[in-house]
């Protein structure tokens, strides 16, 4: 359960990036926010995704104030509730797909014997379990993100955050994402996603308007 | 130029303790503006700077813990050796009484470690909440902590600038001796009644750990050390010398006897330490860590084993008691 | 440790920044290694001395006359052999003898029959030198005698002159082997005391052992009383003396050290301030993933540590090898200056681990101080950055 009240953002006194939002999401439900470039949706996702910090109102996540949490609960907190899915995907390019998925386990966990079967559970999950000693240099644009998907599976999150999911595919693997999706929303995980990509419109799912920093329904 | 400062381990000692001086006066920085500008309810930027900050004096504070723990051990060593060069002194005990400030050095070094114990203790139940309810108070509280460490740097320069090479000292027999007629007990105990007060205590110390009784822990503890102290020294040391007038808390830091002093101060002091920093958990915070209760157990109850199996073996090896 | 996602990660940052730690475990394994090798020269050189005075006899009672040693008569020894709580006295016969000018050696004169208070002599005494040194006009010598003969074409024996014009050839019985032995002639009693010129009723001092330590003092006062020209020297005397002199000269040059060691930090300092855009992005990515700040700076110290130990092993063999193997050359020299060099032809492998165990203690210390901040620094980059 995601619930903003009154979140406000600025980065200074007179830049408002967010303004006054408030917006409720339930457990399970598939949540589209639109909006063009510049509009504010990266910010929101970084404020869901516990890594950025509002300038005022409050943000609870499955019932638990985020917005005033000590950094170590606050980390805990993302590596056990949050995969987050970045529009450049952020994985370790030099790495193989194992390595930076043993990264996000190693957040919770100090064992690769633990770590092991979830990373091939998760890797599975994401379709991507036969590149797993590849190098991320080397992969798609496809691969990569479904790399970057399987990394946010891994430590079983239940929110997933996706920033701008289909701006670096073509059509033909915009598609297979849209499929991905919905495996996902099947498995019961809150998903939100921020895109200007039209090719949502076809989802059935509570879609919310952004723009100049204020969220329409 | 004094030739002690010259010593090798000297100029290592005094190098490390320089270091130590460097991490802490970082940490004395950050805890003063902690002290003077923390505010949790606040968003402002300075405060997330603060938030970011503490971790860093949180590791520094580890940091000075983990390695004056190391510190305290090689500064003991580093008086043991020097004997070599103090005319008269056998052991650390002739060198480090060989000058007013060497005794409330060793003192307030171990008295330092218990603070940083203490403190490392208030963070980690700081660290478990989600309000960081004792930043504040665990800021107030490094910055005593750091005026103990000056006082540390200036007993060291004191200590060692006027530890001379030429002026005999006394060795520890005369230290610790007893002169004719005259009882170096407190109290006025006799052995006897030292020995019946060092187990009473340990079993009062004990006993209160196992019944969680904090108050009694905290009156008890300190009077345990204190007789401890004299117990090791004028009783279980005898055996461990297997000399009945060899009487002296620093040989058994040497090679002849294993290094033992090391293990039997070392579990003494963990032990107290850890007690007494139980007992004002339980009666300050209410909280019940059973992690430290158990080390202070094990590590009392090793201390005690370790003084009562020299007197035994002796006995079983010789039939007689000194 | 292979179970460990924390030592695996160690590992991979440590390889992913390898060229930064490269050149650190450079400048620290230099570091380390001469400060290593200084201590493991000085800390064999005091293990000799040590074992070498440990050979010797407890005591050694010399008499002054005009303020330099002179023989004392036989008389006097015989005294002290009867003193209570003495054992192993000896009437010893020993001089220098100069070749020429410039080199002299030690003759000791030995009696096989008689106790011996130097222990190293029992032990360099078998069977077949003893009754050799009784029967005939033989020396056992070291190796800086043989080399002096052999340069001045004797074959096997020598042509003593003694202090009254008479040539006494001397045949060599054998080498002596050790430390410490290098210029020193071992042969029959009389025949040293003649080559000496000393009388056959004179001591050039004498030697005896006090096997119970707390009788030190005692005897000391007891023995000096006897007669008002006795000078006596102890064993603890001379090594405190010895380990002045080495603790002195190994604390110079600890203190240079000391001085390069400052610069060193400042040297890691300025390396680790500079976070590349590369590991700071590396960084946010571990922050986005759920790793606090304290893991993270956990992780990079740990990655200090790796260094830290990486450097210490290096150096370590490197400086064993280079003393112990190599036998130290140039540092040798600087060392030991040139006038000493004689006496320790080869340094025997001995380590003091506490100082070992100092020297990391310190150089660790120093390690953390210098890269805590900017290690802090990087720990805490900004996850949303990299969005
Ligand atoms: N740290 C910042 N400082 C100044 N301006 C910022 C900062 N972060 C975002 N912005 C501005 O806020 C607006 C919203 O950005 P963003 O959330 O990335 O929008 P979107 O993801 O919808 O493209 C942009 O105009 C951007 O320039
Ligand atoms: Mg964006």
């Amino acid at each position: 359960m995601i619930d903003i009240q009154n979140l406000t953002k600025k980065v200074q006194p007179n830049q408002t990036i967010l303004d006054n939002i408030s917006f409720r999401v339930k457990k399970g439900e598939l949540v589209i926010v639109k909006g063009v470039s510049g509009s504010g949706k990266t910010t929101l996702l970084s404020i869901l995704a516990t890594l950025d910090k509002p300038t005022s109102g409050k943000v609870l996540i499955n019932n638990q104030a985020v917005h005033k949490l000590p950094d170590l609960h606050l980390s805990l907190f993302r590596a056990q509730h949050i995969g987050f899915v970045a529009q450049h995907f952020n994985l370790i390019e030099h790495l193989s797909v194992y390595d930076n998925l043993l990264i996000a386990k190693g957040a919770l966990t100090n064992s690769i014997k633990e770590a092991k079967s979830d990373i091939t559970k998760a890797l599975k999950q994401a379709n991507i379990l036969h590149k797993k000693d590849a190098i991320v240099k080397n992969l798609s644009g496809g691969e990569k993100q479904r790399t970057a998907i399987a990394r946010a599976l891994v430590n079983c999150a239940d929110i997933l955050l996706f920033d701008e999911p289909t701006a670096a595919l073509d059509s033909k693997n915009s598609q297979t994402f849209l499929e991905l999706l919905q495996n996902l929303h099947k498995m019961q995980k809150t998903i939100i996603v921020a895109t200007h990509d039209p090719i949502f419109d076809t989802l059935k799912a509570k879609t919310f308007i952004m723009q100049d920093g204020k969220l329409y329904e | 130029m004094n030739k002690i400062l010259l010593n090798q381990k000297v100029i290592i000692y005094l190098s490390i303790e320089t270091l130590l001086l460097l991490l802490a006066t970082i940490a004395f920085f950050i805890a003063f503006k902690i002290v003077k500008n923390w505010d949790i309810n606040s968003f402002t930027p300075n405060q997330f700077t603060l938030e970011r900050e503490n971790y860093l004096f949180i590791t520094l504070v580890q940091m000075l813990l983990f390695f004056s723990i190391f510190d305290t051990i090689y500064f003991i060593y580093v008086i043991d050796k020097l004997h070599l060069f103090i005319p008269g002194a056998m052991c650390a005990a002739g060198v480090i009484n060989a000058n007013s400030f060497g005794v409330p050095l060793l003192l307030l070094k171990l008295f330092f470690i218990f603070l940083l114990l203490l403190w490392q203790n208030i963070n980690i139940l700081d660290l478990r909440e989600k309000t960081f309810p004792y930043t504040k108070i665990k800021a107030s509280f490094f910055i005593i902590i750091f005026l103990a460490l000056i006082a540390i740097i200036y007993f060291d320069i004191n200590y060692f600038f006027h530890l001379k090479t030429n002026l005999p000292v006394s060795c520890c027999s005369t230290l610790y001796g007893q002169l004719e007629g005259q009882n170096p007990l407190p109290f006025n105990l006799d052995t006897k009644l030292l020995l019946i007060l060092f187990y009473l205590l340990f079993i009062v110390v004990f006993g209160a750990l196992i019944g969680e009784v904090a108050f009694l822990i905290l009156l008890a503890t300190p009077l345990f050390l204190y007789i401890a102290y004299y117990s090791v020294t004028y009783f279980f040391g005898t055996y461990i010398y297997e000399l009945p007038t060899h009487k002296c808390p620093f040989c058994m830091f040497q090679k002849e006897y294993y290094y033992i002093g090391y293990l039997i101060w070392g579990s003494l002091f963990l032990g107290t330490f850890f007690a007494l920093i139980w007992a004002i958990d339980a009666l300050l915070f209410k909280i019940w860590q059973k992690k430290l209760k158990l080390i202070a157990q094990i590590s009392l109850f090793l201390f005690v084993i370790i003084c009562s199996s020299y007197v035994a073996f002796y006995y079983f090896k010789n039939g007689v008691f000194l | 440790m292979r179970d460990s996602i924390f030592f695996q990660l160690i590992l991979i940052n440590f390889f992913s920044n390898f060229k930064k730690h490269l050149v650190t475990i450079l400048f620290s394994t230099l570091l380390l290694f001469l400060l290593t090798a200084t201590l493991f020269i000085s800390d064999s050189i005091q293990f000799m001395l040590k074992s070498e005075l440990n050979a010797q006899s407890d005591f050694v009672a010399k008499r002054v006359l005009g303020g330099d040693f002179v023989p004392m008569p036989k008389s006097y020894f015989e005294k002290i052999q009867n003193t209570i709580g003495i054992s192993e006295a000896n009437c010893r016969v020993i001089g220098r003898y100069f070749f020429d000018k410039s080199y002299w050696a030690l003759i000791i004169g030995i009696d096989p029959l008689e106790p011996q208070s130097q222990k190293i002599l029992e032990k360099i005494l078998d069977k077949k030198s003893a009754k050799a040194l009784l029967t005939q006009k033989v020396m056992l010598i070291g190796k800086g005698v043989q080399e002096y003969l052999q340069k001045h074409y004797f074959q096997n024996f020598y042509s003593f002159f003694t202090l009254k014009g008479k040539i006494i050839k001397v045949k060599v019985l054998k080498m002596l082997q050790g430390f410490g032995l290098n210029n020193i002639i071992l042969m029959p009693k009389n025949l040293a005391r003649e080559i000496l010129g000393l009388l056959p009723n004179q001591c050039s001092d004498v030697a005896f052992n006090v096997p119970n330590k707390k009788e030190w003092n005692n005897i000391t006062n007891k023995i000096e009383g006897y007669y008002f020209d006795i000078m006596l020297f102890n064993k603890d005397e001379l090594l405190k003396a010895y380990s002045d002199v080495f603790n002195f000269k190994g604390g110079f040059f600890l203190s240079l050290y000391l001085s390069s060691f400052l610069a060193f930090i400042l040297f890691l300092y300025t390396q680790y301030s500079f976070i590349s855009s590369f590991e700071k992005r590396q960084i946010a990515i571990y922050r986005l993933l759920g790793w606090s700040i304290k893991r993270v700076l956990w992780l990079k110290l740990l990655e200090i540590v790796l260094i830290i130990f990486i450097s210490f092993t290096l150096a370590f063999v490197l400086a064993y090898f280079f003393v112990f193997s190599l036998n130290a050359p140039i540092l040798k020299l600087i060392f030991l200056g040139s006038d000493n060099l004689k006496i320790f032809s080869s340094f025997y492998p001995y380590i003091d681990f506490s100082t070992l165990f100092s020297i990391f203690l310190l150089f660790s210390l120093g390690f953390f101080t210098a890269t805590i901040l900017p290690l802090w620094r990087a720990a805490i980059s900004e996850a949303k950055e990299v969005l």
